[in-house]
């Protein structure tokens, strides 16, 4: 199945720390988001937001065909 | 003394008088600069209960044993007194080169007294000081006072640190800006610089401080600059600013928006730094010696408005305030807004927030059209905004009430207006959603100085040991100050007051050695904690420790508590706007509200923590371990 990853912010200028800068990444059917973070080489450990349709998901949330993941990086104060 | 002049300016404008004190070498190493210079002077010679417009209140710039030195993030300084917003501690902190050259002038300190009677500015050059008439710039904008005074001091050179026509007619929430777009933005202290018909401070000088270590300075000095281009954090604040910002903390749910009712703004994208380098970018600016180039410089002309460079572009607070909290998703509008705002000298957080306030007033029917001169003010009107601004500083019409302050223009308004004013302690919120960071609520509520986003680290960064190769600052940034385990972002329990405490020490710290929060842990992991103790020793040769820096911020947020509490603040003025105990109706947080009772009992925990007792007074035995034996005898024995 296809998931369309789209990086938050300066997160597309700098991609993440393995040079994904977002698109489309292709998964098995009945994959999860810890499959998604693995493929894409960020470690459950990060301290992104993985958000589909204003929702957080959780490691072992379910991921469907077509889904658009956001992943939103922290920021703080300025 | 290495690092100092081992000097303290101090002027009389009452009576002309100027001095020079020279404090010896214990008082620097306990009281350090910045925040806890300012705070000393304020607690042992102004006393409580004072009118922060009167001639018994003081305003005090400091700087610390980093400015001026060969290093990024260092030309800082502290602008110290009593807030006509707050009635309690008034505090700002503000780059540029302004500091770098007080520095030079050959003094550590300014403390400024009394009242002039007529309109003067203050002249530093090189050790000589003069008050000067300053009839023929009092009125002006900054930009204008700016050339005037080169031209009338014959010196191109000069760095001049002023207010607006804000301060001069004293609304409470004016500020102080260097070098035209650097500001001391928050607390007012542009009005209490106005109430002493101060215009000015003029600054020139050549003398240079001794360095204990120049050889290790350097070494940090390139650690810092190699990553400029290399550390991902830079990289981004370099090409957007604080600005870059804007579309994470939208998609996080924390990006205020319509007063504080959500935390998602649907037109974020169009109010991104993003955006601002497509549109209206003109180049980077950067303060003294840094490397990073983080400022903005916008332009813009059209038929309706001209943006003027010389004033800067928005930072991030200021697009929150005036863009997705206001519902205007136009960068122009904003960048606009943010131009007023600091020719006029105002605080744009604040002015921004006092005018939703009053535009949630409009909107349910509290004021009128003939209450607002005939300004349509509904979210989402950026003319509308304009027309505010414009009349504010001079109080003109509809200007009078919102000069006053969200605060006061909502016990004015009466009715229900209170609960449209999102302030603490007087002063507005910053544009960080604290029901998706509760830290940021702990942040804001024990902030001496009112809502104030610099209060100590946000979560999101905390929640999660991450592998700190991957990340702009991680758990491990930190662990040196004890700190152990992540605390999840929607916490308030031992932990979180815990870590909320050790942090706040840190940044506490930030404003004591006055230095850029963008070079260093906990924001970005640049310069490390501990390259930071390397960099004071190369400065002072005073073979200081984590533990004492660390004790240097503690002492910065005891002694502004203590004024504080002297001033009749106590647990009531810690409390968070009512706004935020109710859901969020908008973003990934939507349903979330802070828990009252949590949060008053999390205050209770951090007063326990703290060493100090049920109202938050700092306890005696608190006050002796800080080597703050005078401020004991002050709060406990009077």
């Amino acid at each position: 199945m296809n998931i369309n990853i789209k990086l938050v912010g300066f997160l597309s200028l700098t991609g993440l720390h393995e040079g994904f800068t977002g698109g489309v990444v292709v998964l098995e059917n009945n994959s999860h988001v810890f499959d998604l973070l693995g493929k894409i080489g960020v470690s459950t450990s990060d301290p992104y937001l993985i958000v589909r349709d204003q929702k957080i998901l959780s490691m072992d949330d379910e991921l469907f065909n077509e889904d658009v993941i956001q992943i939103v990086p922290p920021i703080s104060g300025g | 003394m290495l690092g100092y002049h081992g000097k303290i300016l101090r002027v009389n404008l009452t009576t002309g008088k100027i001095d020079i004190e020279t404090p010896d070498q214990s008082f620097y190493r306990r009281y350090v600069g910045g925040r806890n210079i300012g705070a000393y002077y304020l607690l042992k010679e102004v006393p409580a209960g004072v009118d922060p417009f009167g001639e018994e209140n003081k305003l005090i710039f400091a700087v610390s044993m980093l400015t001026g030195v060969s290093m990024s993030g260092q030309s800082r300084s502290s602008a110290i007194s009593k807030s006509p917003l707050t009635g309690g501690f008034g505090e700002g902190e503000a780059g540029g080169h302004w500091p770098a050259e007080f520095k030079k002038t050959g003094f550590d300190a300014l403390i400024l007294e009394g009242i002039s009677k007529v309109p003067c500015f203050l002249y530093i050059n090189d050790g000589k000081v003069e008050i000067v008439p300053a009839d023929n710039i009092w009125g002006k904008e900054p930009k204008e006072v700016e050339e005037i005074l080169k031209s009338q001091l014959e010196d191109s050179r000069i760095r001049v640190a002023q207010i607006g026509i804000g301060g001069e007619n004293l609304v409470p929430y004016a500020c102080i800006s260097n070098d035209l777009s650097h500001f001391y933005g928050r607390t007012g202290l542009g009005a209490v610089m106005g109430s002493k018909k101060l215009k000015a401070i003029v600054v020139r000088g050549t003398s240079k401080t001794h360095l204990a270590d120049p050889n290790k300075l350097k070494e940090v000095r390139t650690k810092f600059n190699r990553s400029v281009s290399t550390h991902p954090a830079l990289i981004a604040h370099q090409r957007l600013g604080t600005a870059k910002g804007v579309t994470p903390l939208s998609a996080a749910g924390i990006l205020p928006t319509h007063n504080f009712r959500g935390g998602s703004f649907d037109g974020a994208e169009s109010i991104s730094g993003e955006k601002m380098e497509e549109t209206i970018l003109k180049k980077n600016d950067t303060c003294f010696g840094c490397a990073v180039r983080c400022k903005r410089v916008v332009e813009y002309s059209s038929d309706e408005f001209n943006i003027d460079p010389a004033y800067g572009g928005p930072e991030f607070e200021t697009i929150a305030s005036f863009g997705s909290n206001a519902l205007i998703d136009d960068i122009k509008i904003i960048a606009k807004a943010n131009e007023m705002c600091n020719r006029f000298g105002l605080d744009t957080i604040s002015t921004a927030l006092t005018i939703t306030c009053a535009m949630d007033c409009f909107e349910s029917g509290l004021l009128t059209l003939e209450d607002t001169d005939g300004i349509e003010l509904r979210f989402g009107n950026g003319e509308a905004i304009l027309q505010c601004i414009e009349k504010i500083p001079t109080r003109n019409g509809f200007g009078a009430l919102l000069a006053l302050g969200s605060k006061k223009m909502a016990e004015e308004i009466g009715g229900e207006a209170k609960k449209y004013a999102i302030h603490i302690k007087g002063q507005e919120l910053p544009g960080h959603e604290p029901r998706g960071k509760w830290g940021v609520a702990l942040g804001y509520g024990l902030s001496p100085t009112g809502a104030d986003h610099l209060n100590a680290a946000h979560d999101p960064w905390f929640t999660v040991d991450a592998d700190p190769k991957t990340v702009w600052v991680s758990l491990n940034d930190i662990r040196p100050l004890g700190i152990s385990n992540p605390v999840p972002a929607l916490s308030l329990n031992h932990e979180k007051v815990r870590m909320f405490i050790q942090l706040q020490d840190i940044w506490s710290l930030i404003n004591v050695i006055d230095y850029c929060l963008f070079c260093m842990v906990p924001e970005f992991s640049v310069l490390q904690l501990n390259d930071m103790v390397e960099a004071i020793n190369a400065v002072t040769g005073w073979n200081t420790s984590l533990l004492e820096l660390a004790l240097w911020g503690e002492r910065g947020v005891n002694l502004t508590r203590a004024f504080n509490v002297r001033e009749g603040m106590g647990f009531k003025d810690d409390m968070l706007p009512d706004r935020l105990h109710e859901p969020l109706t908008s973003g990934i947080y939507e349903g979330v509200a802070i828990p009252k009772k949590e949060y008053e009992e999390a205050v209770k925990l951090y007063y326990s923590m703290r060493g100090w007792d049920e109202d938050g007074r700092p306890g005696k035995g608190k006050l002796l371990w800080l080597d703050l034996d005078w401020l004991s005898e002050l709060l406990h024995e009077h």
